[in-house]
């Protein structure tokens, strides 16, 4: 006779066993044994296409390109520096197809936005755009600071196709009291908690409606990559990268400055006085950092090579936030002299300028080239760091060397 | 009644092992394993080889770790060898 199976019998048969198996395979995992988290298996996969650059972290993805390989005027691809703060979202095609952008907050009308929907309704406009890291040479600060090692790599200046921010956010009515920017993505925090983001900064309303910012969906012609915030981010040109959010979701316009992840504490943020190398400052005494300084980087020839010839053509790019470059010059006697290298217009606004030199060489021997940058307001470059407890906007002159053997 | 016994001792038995072999396991963690229980399951120890810092700066970056990245509390022992083991392999 077939014997029926209620559930109460069941249970009743199974729930020792299955409680004695649950309970032994939870006695059986040692205390603080992690396990494997989600996150690896996508965690390296994404920098593949990267080889040439310097990893500084896999999880979060950072890497940085060794300044040699920025001698193009438009950076390609494969050649941007990574900087994540959380955990790159994980999409699906659904997704990205269907992905959309919420303009809220401090407006007289709320807007949700396709991809399609911004192709549609605002001009598409191309620019080439610089985007440097707030930490950009932070590796040379001492004493050290915490953070990311970038050295000279986290700066980049691709082309970037999108609507204009501004047109956006007029669409949208931008009330009389706004003064700030959050712009919201859709990676994930380290933590895993989904009630954090990853990181949500923003701009003043006055940046925030400059006409080079853009909501891009292409990068150099192609749709970005997934490592650079697909399908859709922000390009905010010449201020902390952070404020140029990827796989963006959501704008806020807001009555008062935003309050988001790496918006408060010391994130992002430089001592209001200059400060003594080392010393502790308080959290009241920081302000937010806006535009990135002048700088410059020579990207021909590599360092530490050795050239057979007196004559040597040195080149590279140079850029200074909302600013422009007045001036370029190079020393090959350690700043004691310096001669003035050809400068040229930037591509567009907000794009760095190339500079080239023919430097001829007095005789043989170990030289360090140096290059200065001044920008529109004479502002140059320092030789030494102006040192803040986080380690932002080390902007020093950039120095290679080289031995000239003849 | 005599199955819920042989239960009951099953369930003594594996707490027994328990105890005996894994109570104690973050006492005699080494410090590097100390440091990978409790930063690894959120980032990369990557994020720490780089860095170069004095105990003060480590100490505050563990309390940035509790108040803004939910690390889970330490006791206070276990703590201070994380920042003594962080301030004297990766300090300046």
């Amino acid at each position: 006779m077939k014997r029926k199976i209620t559930r109460r019998g069941f249970i009743k048969k199974h729930s020792q066993i299955m409680l004695s198996v649950s309970l032994a395979s939870y006695f059986s995992i040692p205390m603080n044994v992690i396990p494997l988290y989600a996150n690896d298996a996508i965690k390296i996969d994404n920098i593949h296409k990267k080889n040439d650059l310097t990893i500084l972290n896999d999880r979060p993805i950072n890497a940085e390109t060794p300044p040699h390989l920025l001698n193009d005027s438009v950076t390609p691809t494969n050649r941007h520096f990574v900087r994540n703060n959380g955990i790159m979202p994980n999409l699906t095609s659904n997704e990205v197809n269907n992905w959309t952008l919420k303009i809220e907050g401090n407006v007289h009308k709320e807007k949700l936005y396709t991809i399609k929907d911004l192709k549609e309704n605002f001009e598409v406009i191309s620019k080439v755009l610089q985007l440097e890291c707030g930490g950009n040479g932070r590796a040379f600060f001492s004493p050290p600071t915490p953070g990311n090692q970038w050295t000279y790599g986290a700066i980049s200046c691709s082309e970037w196709t999108g609507v204009r921010l501004l047109d956006v956010l007029k669409a949208s009515g931008i009330k009389d009291t706004s003064i700030y920017t959050g712009h919201y993505g859709a990676d994930i925090h380290l933590s895993g908690n989904e009630n954090k983001d990853a990181i949500s900064r923003g701009v003043p309303i006055k940046k925030a409606l400059d006409v080079n910012n853009i909501i891009a969906f292409s990068m150099n012609g192609k749709n970005i990559p997934k490592i650079h915030g697909s399908p859709l981010r922000l390009i905010c040109p010449g201020w902390p990268g952070s404020t140029s959010q990827k796989w963006l979701t959501k704008i806020k316009v807001l009555d008062h400055v935003h309050d988001g992840t790496k918006m408060t504490g010391k994130s992002y943020k430089i001592p209001k006085y200059s400060t003594k190398p080392g010393n502790k400052v308080s959290d009241s005494d920081f302000k937010i950092i806006e535009s990135m300084p002048v700088k410059s980087l020579i990207t021909f020839p590599k360092t530490g090579l050795t050239h057979y010839s007196l004559k040597l053509n040195v080149n590279g790019h140079a850029w200074a936030g909302d600013k422009n470059i007045k001036k370029l010059e190079i020393s090959i006697d350690y700043g004691v002299t310096w001669i003035e290298a050809n400068l040229f217009n930037p591509i567009n606004k907000y794009a760095w300028q190339d500079w080239n030199i023919e430097i001829i060489f007095p005789s043989k021997g170990y030289y360090e080239i140096w290059s200065k940058a001044t920008d529109e307001d004479n502002i140059s470059q320092p030789y030494d760091i102006n040192w803040n407890p986080k380690g932002y906007l080390n902007n020093t002159i950039h120095r290679i060397h080289t031995v000239i053997n003849v | 009644m005599f199955k819920n016994i042989k239960f009951t001792l099953f369930f003594i038995l594996l707490f027994i092992i328990k105890n005996i072999s894994f109570a104690n396991d973050s006492d005699t963690l080494s410090n590097k394993e100390l440091l990978k229980y409790n930063c690894s399951s959120c980032h990369s120890l990557n994020t720490i080889y780089q860095q170069r810092l004095s105990k003060e700066q480590w100490k505050e970056i563990i309390l940035l770790m509790y108040s803004e990245n939910d690390m889970p509390k330490m006791i206070k022992k276990k703590e201070d060898i994380l920042i003594n083991y962080l301030a004297s392999n990766y300090g300046n």
